[in-house]
């Protein structure tokens, strides 16, 4: 999978994870600050990265994330080791 | 690490310190010296109190109070004791009995709060097979006595039936054999005064054969036929709920306490098996005395009638007064009235303006709100005076224009 296509579906899972339909996300944007991420959220929208792309994440993946481009690099990697783990 | 060190991890954040300098106002633990009469004491002034949960207007009731002097003339402060040792009182067990009734359970534990129940609950039940569907805005007694445990946490949107059965069928295709699928929610939302849909929640977990489990705190008093809560509100009061039921006796129905409600057989499981309760000293026969006379006065249909009536018209009356003057309400349909004030600074703000005209307020800001969701809480107890809710109506106009040059003088 190429980037911009993890990209577009992690965009697409958290944007149906917000209660706030109106926020526009892009990869630059922030978790905290522009996203209003609590805990829950963030487990939320952790779940359904873990349905979309069967994998197994754990619920603190995001400490220390800033923003939407830190859980793109995430998937990808364990997309990378998954695919090298074969 | 040192002990400074660690120390030094544990302050305040400076930030907060100087926000409340610049601000000029701080909402948090004011130095109350009063009851919740009207008017409130604080700091040797007068004040409206619109901060407590006390709906139905009974903290200072005197036949409520007379009858937790009795209870403490017999039983003392204290009964030094756990539950399952000598606080076990008569009037404890009789407490059971008559709140198992109202609220439609078939028995309960009462516990010192509600804080400790919904801890408790969880901390004696899950595993690390189970799998819990909680409602994204749950309480912070249910969301951390979840996270407490080992089993798989899967928040669904706030209120949201779809994003709720998503998430049921998920857990229900990944369950291992040893595992049970759990659903949790409050029944009013505290910061908006919105009503879980309950009914079809429960329907769903019939179908997915998952337990619910609701928080009725802020429902217990206010919902339902004479106030049983959330379970007679949405006709499950009849025998015809089998999920947990927690609620606090600490906001309509105006003293401490915590319960936690069921089956029979699971009840009497957790009377041994809720560490909680089991090693926690009793709840005080004070609370107990006063908890049956505010039973007696809610069961009385005439009496109850009269002041709920009273709760729902003074929250109208505060609700049509705020739209009026051009605030934004969230409008949920219980006797919570919340306006949305913005980030945490307009809320503050906010507070800070009804302050100033001398009413207390709850200003609610991120986290315990989104970043820009912050709310103003109004609860007009029933024994507020008729005078002082005309007080406050009269002066909400001045509110909203101090709260806007504020704002303004603020983003300047
Ligand atoms: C929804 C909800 N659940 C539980 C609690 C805790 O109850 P208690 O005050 O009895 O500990 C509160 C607030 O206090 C609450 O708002």
């Amino acid at each position: 999978m190429t980037r911009e296509e993890i990209t577009s579906k992690v965009i697409d899972i958290i944007k149906n994870c917000l209660e706030n339909k109106n926020i526009t996300i892009t990869t630059s944007s922030l978790l905290v600050e522009d996203l209003s991420l609590d805990s829950f959220a963030a487990i939320m929208i952790l779940n359904d990265l873990e349905d979309e792309f069967h994998l197994t994440v754990g619920d603190d993946a995001f400490d220390g994330f800033k923003n939407v481009d830190n859980i793109v690099s995430l998937i990808q990697n364990m997309l990378n080791e998954k695919e090298k783990a074969g | 690490m040192s002990k400074e060190k660690f120390y030094k991890k544990f302050v305040l954040r400076e930030d907060m310190q100087e926000l409340e300098q610049k601000l000029d106002y701080n909402p948090y633990y004011a130095k109350i010296s009063s009851g919740l009469s009207d008017p409130l004491i604080i700091n040797g002034e007068e004040y409206v109190n619109l901060a407590a949960n006390n709906y139905l207007g009974l903290a200072m009731n005197p036949k409520v109070m007379e009858h937790a002097k009795k209870a403490m003339d017999r039983y003392g402060i204290s009964l030094c004791g756990t539950p399952i040792a000598t606080g076990s009182i008569d009037l404890y067990q009789r407490m059971q009995k008559r709140l198992a009734n109202f609220v439609g359970v078939e028995d309960v534990i009462i516990l010192p709060s509600c804080y400790q129940a919904n801890n408790a609950i969880f901390m004696a039940i899950l595993t690390a097979h189970d799998v819990v569907i909680v409602d994204h805005y749950a309480h912070s007694s249910l969301s951390e006595g979840i996270k407490a445990t080992k089993c798989k946490i899967r928040p669904f949107k706030h209120n949201d039936l779809q994003s709720l059965e998503k998430n049921l069928k998920v857990s229900a295709s990944n369950l291992d054999e040893k595992g049970h699928i759990f659903v949790v929610t409050e029944s009013v939302f505290s910061t908006e005064g919105s009503i879980a849909p309950f009914a079809e929640m429960v329907k769903l977990c019939e179908k997915y054969d998952a337990i619910p489990l609701i928080d009725d705190s802020h429902g217990i008093g206010v919902l339902g036929k004479n106030g049983n809560g959330i379970l007679s509100h949405f006709g499950l009061d009849k025998g015809n709920y089998s999920g947990i039921y927690t609620t606090s006796t600490g906001k309509a129905l105006a003293t401490v306490g915590g319960i936690i409600g069921g089956p029979k057989k699971f009840i009497e499981y957790l009377k041994y098996y809720c560490s909680h309760l089991v090693y926690s000293t009793a709840i005080s026969p004070i609370n107990l005395g006063a908890l049956e006379m505010i039973l007696n006065i809610l069961e009385d249909d005439s009496e109850y009638k009269k002041i709920s009536d009273q709760m729902w018209r003074y929250r109208n009356m505060l609700a049509d007064g705020l739209k009026a003057v051009g605030f934004k309400l969230a409008d949920g349909p219980a006797p919570i009235v919340s306006i949305k004030a913005g980030d945490s600074i307009e809320t503050l703000l906010l507070a800070k303006a009804f302050y100033k005209q001398k009413i207390l307020t709850t200003p609610f800001i991120f986290p315990s709100v989104p970043l820009d969701g912050g709310v103003v809480r109004l609860i007009a107890m029933t024994t507020l005076k008729e005078e002082t809710i005309e007080r406050v109506l009269g002066v909400l106009n001045e509110v909203f224009i101090d709260h806007e040059s504020w704002v303004k003088g603020w983003k300047k």
